[in-house]
């Protein structure tokens, strides 16, 4: 295998990694099934290429993009906490929304981004070379955000989000509005996503509607390998295991891309994949060590994964 | 300090059933007073503290904290004032983190929590000191999560998070019924000692009825959602556990009861007249 394809294995594990971060957010600090990565992922791509195509600043546009899954994941949030609509639906149907909105904004299916300005040729612009830019800017993103999620979870604010997810009676009884520790998390996880949607869009020189589909269980599959791997759950090895499984993720992807699978049957590997993680014993056992003496903290709202632990 | 006037509670079961749970409960206690609640399965006894911690609206009446009107305010607002203990150890504490991070929790109970790391060399100080006190040597174990520590360990943790920000009142809800004798009677004598150090007003709900007469200053007994006893001063001072059923079936003008008191399922059984384990 030569270098050039480990290359860009690494820099799409680390591109995606930020978008693993985001996953890692909701499905474990809050313990929040969210499935609205499918429809912010996309998002970020739409608001960054459209911003871009018009003209302005791509710095601005991957912030703007930034911002944009916020607001994705507080209607997520608002439709849960508001509406009491269970977790799942309420990212389903923020997903499904959004795919109209994101057509809207890009006007058609697919906006392509050659020869446009991206956070990458700024980079070149610098003088640092094509070849290094991906690589350098997406492993100083996401070191940079991932140390700035270790931080946040340790604030106060950052304690009582993953204290919501963790016992919602007791945090609620020490005086935490849980309800807004959810639009937080939601807003934030979303946020990464949408930012890592906005740098892959520029990275791979288009966006295009379909490009969230199945980012769900890919965010997914990341935190998970992450986990077989990195057994630590304090929060810094936490997240470096979810950068981490992000990057065996996409060179899993690679590899079975060289065994001759086709592109579009990678969905269909990357399920398999999920499902013969959550069925090993190695990871059911990682599981049971965390739960410790109590509850079971995937199973205790209905958790997608883990329903048999 | 605490004042509940006609406080009622209707649960709506899924069949639509309607369960009267607490019926037009007045209550009032003075500050410093430590009143143990007494009653048999399904009197209202937990129904009572939810009522005032705010777990859920009540359907009429009003309750008062602290010169404030609290009806209206939701669990985590009232939660400034009140601190809490579940029979549950699991209920109490968050099992994934640390000692030190469910203390920083506990400790920022009635304050804005902001963008501050929660536990510095300060907290570490505080919190090292605070758990000495628990004579369980988790002083140093500051950064082991909760997940780890056994249930009496993590009911004494429970208990010291409630009061570590000095709270206007504490409920605690059968708190040493699901722990082992022994370890039951050692929360209980550290539970009498916070509260002593700390003066603090108490509603505490106990199925031992000794303990309930010999400890605190004042006991209620509940019934079917009612309060159908309340002694305080001399005349609880003289009383015996025969004294309370005797009252209790008086008050009600029924013939009672201990059957109905002592042998519901979840009650250790008591002896009548014994003085406390
Ligand atoms: N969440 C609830 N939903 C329906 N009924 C309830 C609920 N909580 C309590 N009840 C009913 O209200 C009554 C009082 O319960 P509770 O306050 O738990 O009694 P106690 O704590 O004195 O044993 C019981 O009949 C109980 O079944
Ligand atoms: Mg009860």
């Amino acid at each position: 295998m030569d270098l050039g394809i480990i290359a860009g294995a690494v820099e799409q594990g680390l591109v995606y990694g930020v978008m693993a971060l985001g996953v890692y957010l909701t499905f474990r600090a809050l313990n929040f099934p969210d499935l609205t990565v499918d429809g912010s992922f996309p998002l970020g791509g739409a608001v960054a290429a459209t911003l871009i195509v018009g003209g302005y600043s791509p710095i601005l546009a991957t912030v703007a993009a930034a911002g944009a899954g916020i607001l994705a994941g507080f209607a997520t949030g608002l439709l849960h906490t508001r509406l009491k609509i269970s977790g799942l639906l309420a990212g389903i149907l923020s997903m499904t929304a959004l795919y109209s909105i994101n057509l809207r904004i890009m006007g058609r299916a697919n906006v392509p981004l050659l020869r446009e300005q991206t956070v990458l040729t700024l980079l070149e612009d610098l003088g640092i070379p094509a070849g290094w830019a991906p690589l350098l800017l997406f492993l100083l993103v996401s070191v940079a955000l991932k140390l700035g999620l270790d931080w946040f979870l340790r604030t106060e604010v950052g304690l009582a989000l993953r204290a919501t997810g963790d016992n919602e009676q007791m945090i609620r009884s020490a005086g935490v509005d849980t309800d807004a520790m959810k639009l937080l998390g939601l807003g934030l996880s979303n946020g990464l996503v949408a930012l890592s949607g906005a740098l892959v869009a520029q990275y791979q020189g288009f966006t295009d509607i379909g490009m969230g589909i199945g980012m769900i269980i890919a965010g997914l599959a990341s935190v998970i390998m992450g986990e077989v791997l990195i057994r630590s759950r304090r929060v810094f090895w936490a997240t470096l295991s979810a950068l981490v499984g992000s990057l065996l993720y996409r060179f899993l992807v690679f590899v079975a891309l060289r065994l001759g699978f086709a592109p579009t049957d990678l969905k269909l590997v990357t399920a398999v994949l999920v499902v013969v993680a959550l069925a090993a014993p190695g990871f059911q056992a990682s599981v049971r060590g965390r739960i410790g003496a109590g509850r079971g903290r995937m199973k205790a709202k209905g958790g997608v994964v883990g329903a048999r632990t | 300090m605490l004042e509940l006037k006609g406080v009622r509670k209707v649960f709506t079961s899924g069949d639509g059933s309607e369960k009267e749970a607490i019926r037009r409960i007045d209550l009032t206690l003075s500050a410093g007073e430590f009143v143990t609640v007494i009653g048999s399965n399904g009197a209202g006894k937990s129904t009572l503290l939810g009522a005032i911690a705010g777990t859920f609206p009540v359907d009429s009446g009003s309750i008062f904290l602290d010169g404030r009107d609290i009806t209206n305010w939701p669990e985590y607002r009232r939660a400034a004032l009140i601190g809490r203990v579940f029979q549950n150890p699991a209920q109490g504490t968050a099992a994934s983190m640390t000692i030190e991070e469910n203390l920083a929790m506990a400790l920022a109970r009635g304050r804005r929590r902001g963008l501050r790391l929660a536990v510095g060399e300060r907290e570490r100080r505080l919190f090292r000191e605070r758990l000495a006190l628990l004579g369980l040597e988790l002083e140093n174990r500051l950064s082991d999560p909760v997940g780890l520590l056994s249930g009496g360990q993590r009911q004494a943790l429970a208990l010291l998070m409630a009061t570590i920000a000095q709270p206007k009142l504490l409920l605690l809800d059968e708190h040493t019924a699901a722990l082992d004798p022994k370890t039951a009677v050692k929360i209980q004598e550290l539970t009498e000692r916070i509260v002593a150090d700390g003066r603090l007003t108490v509603l505490m709900v106990t199925h031992n009825l000794a303990q309930a007469l010999h400890c605190g200053t004042r006991t209620i007994m509940m019934h079917e959602g009612e309060i159908v006893l309340d002694v305080k001063g001399e005349e609880r001072a003289g009383m015996t556990v025969d004294d309370l059923l005797e009252a209790f079936a008086r008050t009600r003008g029924e013939q009672l009861l201990d059957d109905d008191l002592l042998l519901s399922e979840d009650l250790p059984l008591v002896e009548r007249g014994a003085p406390l384990a």
